[in-house]
């Protein structure tokens, strides 16, 4: 089972399913949430419009998280069972998620400029969050280091395992030190301290962030696929 | 073991002496660079010692471990019955005795010139022995890692300084207590538990990364 997954015939064939689909929602969302976002949802009674620029900055920060916590689990299945498809599906997913980390902390300080009075503080939040940019930074690094990357993604992937403790270090860096950055207001136990037109485009760019990272996802796989193949064909010929 | 590691840097004594000699001359550098002003000096101290400390430990671990992978030692670690785990458990502790010691050496010997009174000294070479392991450890998983490639040590930097934060954060804020003379224990004993964590968790992932290294 594990490894019929690996074909590469039935990742071409699932993916070539799932194309349109992904392609359709993710404008859909894209579309919908950015009209909800910037015009529709009222601008917030404290933050006025600078608000707006969370339907962005929020997104990405948890798509960095997940995309995070994919490239460790990823990482797992490389380094147990070598899983092919795996590998090919890390190094596909760790520069997008190294982008959504940019993406988080440059619309995070152009926020904080106008509200915080500064671009950046020492504060823990974007301080693990600045750590997990250069965690993605090292896996790259590390990876392209080997001149052979079979070898160069199994170092990578040890170094991925390691750096998962940031996560569980993010997650908790609002609720742990007394931080600038406020903490979480819809991942609570209790109900969500966000009114519903402001959380309904939230959810609409979360989803249109996800389509977008699919995409690119299943873009990057097929690249990488087709250039192992032509590799291949290289050596036998 | 630990017997034959220290034999193993006694005998490599130029590398040991250049890691020193580096180590003192940046330290040296910088302080001269940062001016007269007594204050600042004091104030960033025990940040600069840290992070050289470090880099110093960075630079010099992947010798050694490439002189002996080149020796086939490695192979001979793998193929023998006890731990891969214990070769880097008695790694991490000779580079404590001759590496962390001299380091601690050369600090008291340029206290001087950081104003640093007496107790301040004091609190940084305890943090200091403390949190080496974790960075000797670390340092070895770094090196073990990138053995085979060409970048070398500004890679092993690239990848490992980000997960020697904690050990700075919490060994700096035993420091920054002792300035302001405050009770600085509770910072003491979270820089105890995140060493000994980073350091089992290097030693752990270290063995996994052993074979990693040794194929070619």
């Amino acid at each position: 089972m594990k490894f019929t997954l690996a074909k590469p015939r039935i990742f071409f064939k699932v993916s070539r399913f799932l194309f349109p689909f992904i392609i359709v929602m993710g404008v859909l969302c894209f579309g919908t949430g950015l009209y909800t976002a910037l015009v529709t949802s009222p601008p917030d009674y404290q933050q006025g419009d600078a608000m707006r620029i969370m339907y962005i900055h929020v997104p990405a920060s948890w798509m960095a998280l997940c995309v995070y916590s994919l490239l460790a689990i990823l990482s797992l299945f490389i380094l147990v069972w070598r899983h092919p498809l795996a590998e090919i599906l890390a190094i596909s997913a760790a520069p997008i998620g190294a982008l959504f980390t940019l993406l988080s902390l440059v619309t995070g300080s152009l926020w904080g400029k106008p509200m915080w009075g500064t671009y950046w503080v020492w504060d823990a939040r974007l301080t693990s969050v600045l750590v997990l940019l250069f965690l993605y930074v090292g896996y790259w690094a590390l990876y392209k280091a080997y001149a052979h990357p079979a070898q160069g993604i199994r170092a990578a992937s040890l170094l991925a395992l390691i750096g998962a403790i940031n996560l569980p270090i993010i997650k908790g860096s609002v609720n742990w030190w007394n931080t600038l950055h406020q903490p979480a207001s819809i991942t609570k136990l209790s109900t969500p301290s966000i009114h519903p037109s402001m959380l309904f485009p939230l959810g609409l760019m979360t989803a249109a962030y996800g389509f977008y990272f699919l995409l690119l996802l299943i873009l990057r796989a097929r690249t990488e696929f087709n250039k192992r193949k032509c590799l291949v064909q290289e050596n036998f010929s | 073991m630990i017997l034959r590691e220290l034999y193993n840097a006694y005998l490599h004594k130029g590398s040991l002496l250049s890691t020193l000699g580096f180590f003192s001359l940046s330290l040296f550098c910088t302080s001269f660079a940062l001016g007269q002003s007594e204050v600042i000096l004091k104030r960033s101290a025990p940040a600069l010692i840290w992070i050289l400390a470090s880099l110093t430990t960075f630079f010099s671990t992947p010798h050694l471990l490439k002189r002996e992978a080149e020796g086939g030692l490695l192979d001979e670690i793998l193929l023998h019955p006890c731990l891969s785990s214990t070769y880097l458990v008695s790694k991490v502790i000779a580079e404590w005795v001759f590496v962390a010691l001299p380091l601690i050496c050369i600090i008291l010997f340029f206290s001087p010139m950081f104003a640093l009174a007496s107790h301040e000294l004091l609190s940084l070479c305890l943090t200091f022995l403390i949190g080496f392991p974790a960075l000797s450890a670390l340092g070895n998983l770094g090196s073990l890692l990138t053995l085979n490639t060409q970048g070398g040590g500004i890679l092993l930097s690239l990848i490992i300084l980000p997960l020697t934060l904690p050990l700075l954060i919490f060994g700096l804020s035993v420091m920054e207590m002792t300035q302001l003379g405050l009770d600085s224990s509770s910072s003491l004993s979270f820089l105890m538990g995140v060493s000994l964590f980073l350091s089992i968790l290097g030693i752990t992932i270290g063995s996994w990364a052993l074979p990693l290294a040794v194929e070619r």
